[in-house]
């Protein structure tokens, strides 16, 4: 029982985070916003570690510029971004894909918080059986003796 | 103006250096020779080398630091890094303004850390104690043997120059003179707890009172790294001039990793002295710290991972990376080796219980630093399998961590009011009822108020769930230090424990703090970019900016150039604002902005107006203007975080009289 209401903490708590954070902005109506948003996700070509947006290369400008143009010309986020990833690599986009190699960036900690998780639910499951199995009105009296066996009074506990 | 020296800093400091290797290399015989011959004479040796050696270091310090404060420019790193123009506290600064500086920086902490560890040391354990300190001399000779043979800072111009370069204009800030010294010390101070960690490893014998001494320790490092975080965000903040405080930059990141280890070891190792469980994978978090710490020393210092702080290129990248290698392969053979000597007495009974909070905290912590080291390295990784460089930016950061941290703030609010062992349903509801009926409260009041944000709602939400169970807490270990019988076995805490657990109440109070101006900053913020003329105004968010004209000021090596600014709130009081952008002689390519910061009270907005361009006739200037709600609460729960390190890890003064007579607690001063 305790089990399942901690399970189901858990995997409410990290629907909502999940739901939260894929869930769109919804303020990007103005120009300069949704310019700056684009402008946010693609790597300066010839600045180390800035966005286009906050970058004062001349590279940078110019491609703000672009951006501009094409939102004047009613293009898509995507054909933007496509637009650059054909001229730059696609290792300009601060966003990696999710196919292809870049797939690898998004595959790494799932991967690694899943063996995290299986790891910690096998330790758990195999040290089970050795717990002690008490019933719960008796507990106390016992705690409280293991208590003075392992912390005698007078003893540091924190 | 230099007067002729009297003395030859690059003899004294070479010298000096000289002389380290070689007690470092004595320290570390001496070491073996009380391991080999089990004979307390030689551990008192290898201390003794360790109280010299640090001794020896501060001289080669001050060597490099009186050639600062001379302008000794045939010194090729004082050249390199200062110039007349810059004032004196810069100056000292620039002692860690280069790779050789730094370097010498870590080694001289180290070696202050060192004595101090290694006196302690040699007083607690006989048998621990000689590999303790060889680790210690092992880590120092890497070091020292790097300055001395690769990368010194005491090498000669055959020609001094007239005048130095200067530091990089980025680095003139007064925060170069708390970020930089704070982080590399914060780095260096990861060392001591593995040493102990490694003592342990390599004896064979696992020592309670080692245990603690080691937690000690790494107490210490988490906050000194901890600090050097949070004054590389108000440094990011204030200078860096994109209007946030971090950017996921792989330097940012690398010094997160070691603090992330050393947060769930802080958890873990209260499991473990709590219970007994865990102990295993606390000490792996020990060694793991110490990796990721050197790791980031070489990746700040090898230029590896392009990044706004990559002014550091350099040449000692494949030295650390094959050290880090050794290290590593050593630890993790010595870990397994010894595993069975860990294991833990108990098993963790239920999952509803403090113990079984900790391990998933530290399993939520694990995903976080994995992610970030993933998204850190994937770049390189990327390029050597397939040639492309794909880049790994905030978004990537922000949508795997977000999910991980709000998972944690509601751990965070709920795992401290369980008790060990295990918890009924119905005490688990009694003890988290009213921090959850607060949450509700409080979202159901955002909701109503017209919030529709979700992902603020639900941060808001959780942070007064943190909050509001810190302040129980509190409350609660205030009443419980009141006995309210004197048989009552809570007298039998020491004051030791009770100051620890209200330390933690106060940082999970100000992790609720920091969240809140996290989640505020990044639900909230307005961001618009306006081209003035003279006269001319642009409203943001309720703030009306007008512009009054441009004001360049000229000194020596320098040009600044002004912008007047009228900011006008409903409200507030008128006020006038001034960012600006410098141009340093010799840096002309890199101008740097002062970003101008007005925080309107109550609301506690941050305006933020960045001077991005202008018309060389002065008729008319572009502005980045920002408005980031809640920014101040960092820096309150940055201070807060700090009082609440202070309180838990302030050493004992008072004993109980009852207890045998163990030695008091080490002062742990960040």
């Amino acid at each position: 029982m305790n089990l399942r209401a901690a399970l189901v903490l858990t995997l409410v708590m990290a629907s909502l985070g999940v739901a939260v954070v894929s869930a769109d902005e919804n303020d990007a109506d103005a120009l300069y916003a949704r310019q700056s948003r684009i402008a946010n996700q693609l790597d300066c070509p010839v600045c180390q570690g800035q966005s286009v947006k906050e970058s004062n290369a001349p590279l940078a400008q110019q491609m703000r510029a672009i951006i501009n143009e094409k939102i004047g010309d009613g293009a898509t986020d995507e054909e933007i971004f496509d637009f650059f990833a054909a001229r730059y690599g696609v290792g300009i986009l601060r966003d990696p894909p999710k196919q292809g190699l870049a797939l690898g960036v998004w595959l790494g900690p799932i991967i690694a918080a899943a063996a995290g998780v299986l790891a910690v639910g096998v330790v758990l499951l195999r040290r089970r059986p050795q717990s002690v199995s008490t019933t719960d009105d008796s507990l106390p009296e016992l705690e409280a003796r293991i208590d003075q066996l392992r912390h005698p009074p007078g003893g540091e506990r924190t | 103006m230099q007067a002729t020296p009297v003395i030859d800093l690059v003899v004294v400091g070479r010298m000096a250096l000289g002389l380290a290797f070689g007690v470092a290399v004595l320290q570390l015989s001496m070491s073996g020779l009380a391991v080999w011959r089990r004979s307390p004479g030689f551990t008192d040796a290898a201390r003794n080398a360790a109280v010299v050696l640090a001794a020896v270091v501060t001289l080669a310090v001050a060597a490099l630091a009186a050639g600062f404060l001379t302008q000794d420019f045939s010194l090729a790193f004082v050249a390199d890094t200062s110039s007349r123009s810059m004032p004196l506290g810069l100056t000292i600064s620039a002692l860690w303004g280069g790779q050789e500086g730094s370097l010498l920086f870590w080694a001289w902490g180290l070696s202050l850390f060192s004595a101090l560890a290694a006196w302690r040391m040699s007083t607690r354990d006989d048998a621990l104690a000689p590999w303790g300190i060889g680790t210690l001399a092992a880590v120092a000779l890497f070091f020292i043997g790097v300055l001395v043979f690769v990368s010194s800072p005491f090498q000669r111009l055959v020609v001094a120059p007239v005048d130095g370069r200067g530091l990089n204009p980025l680095l003139w800030d007064s925060g170069m003179q708390v970020h930089p010294p704070m982080l590399l010390t914060g780095y260096m101070s990861f060392t001591i707890p593995f040493a102990f960690a490694a003592a342990m490893l390599a004896a064979g014998r696992i020592s309670q009172d080692w245990l603690r001494e080691m937690r000690n320790w790494m107490l210490a490092a988490w906050a000194i790294q901890g600090a050097g975080l949070l004054l590389g965000a108000w440094w990011a903040y204030r200078v860096l001039g994109w209007g946030g405080y971090w950017g996921w930059d792989p330097v940012e990141n690398v010094a997160l990793l070691p603090w992330l280890a050393a947060t769930a070891y802080i958890h873990s190792a209260l499991a473990q002295e709590r219970r007994g469980q865990l102990r295993a994978w606390s000490v792996g978090l020990v060694l793991l710290g110490f990796a990721l710490a050197v790791f980031g020393t070489f990746v700040v210092r090898s230029g590896i991972l392009t990044s706004v702080h990559s002014f550091a290129l350099s040449d000692v990248g494949p030295i650390f990376l094959t050290f880090v290698g050794i290290v590593m392969v050593i630890a993790v053979l010595a870990f397994l080796y010894r595993l069975p000597l860990l294991r833990a007495p108990l098993p963790i009974e239920s999952l509803a219980s403090k113990e079984a909070g900790v391990l998933l905290n530290n399993l939520l912590l694990m995903a976080v630093l994995v992610a970030v080291l993933w998204g850190t390295v994937f770049p390189i990784f990327s390029e050597l399998v397939q040639g492309v460089r794909i880049a790994v930016g905030p978004p990537f950061y922000a949508q795997v961590t977000v999910p991980l941290l709000l998972i944690m703030l509601g751990l965070l609010g709920i795992g401290p009011l369980l008790a060990w062992r295990r918890t009924t349903a119905r005490a688990a509801w009694r003890a988290t009822r009213w921090p959850i009926l607060v949450t509700v409260a409080v979202s159901a009041v955002l909701l109503a108020v017209g919030m529709r944000a979700g992902l603020a709602v639900l941060g808001f939400g959780l942070a007064a769930l943190v909050g509001a169970g810190a302040l129980l807490e509190l409350a609660r270990s205030v009443r419980a230090r009141t006995p309210s019988s004197p048989s009552e076995p809570r007298i039998a805490l020491s004051l030791v424990g009770s100051r620890r657990r209200l330390g933690s109440h106060v940082v999970h109070f100000s992790v609720a703090v920091f969240a809140i101006g996290i989640v505020g900053s990044a639900s909230f913020g307005q961001e618009s970019a306006a081209r003035l003329a003279p006269g001319e105004s642009a409203t943001v968010d309720g703030h009306t900016v007008t512009f009054r004209g441009l004001r360049p000021v000229s000194q020596p090596g320098l040009t600044t150039v002004y912008a007047d600014l009228d900011v006008e709130r409903g409200d507030q009081p008128p006020a006038r604002l001034t960012p600006s952008r410098r141009i340093h002689v010799g840096w002309e390519n890199q101008p740097t902005s002062d970003v101008a910061i007005r925080t309107t009270f109550p609301g506690l907005d941050d305006l933020y107006v960045l001077l991005d361009d202008w018309e060389p006739d002065g008729s008319a200037a572009s502005f980045r203007i920002l408005v980031n709600p809640l920014v101040p609460l960092l820096w309150v729960g940055g201070a807060l975080y700090f009082i609440g390190v202070l309180v838990l890890a302030w050493p004992a003064a008072t004993r109980q009289p009852a207890q045998a007579p163990a030695p008091a607690g080490h002062p742990v001063t960040p």
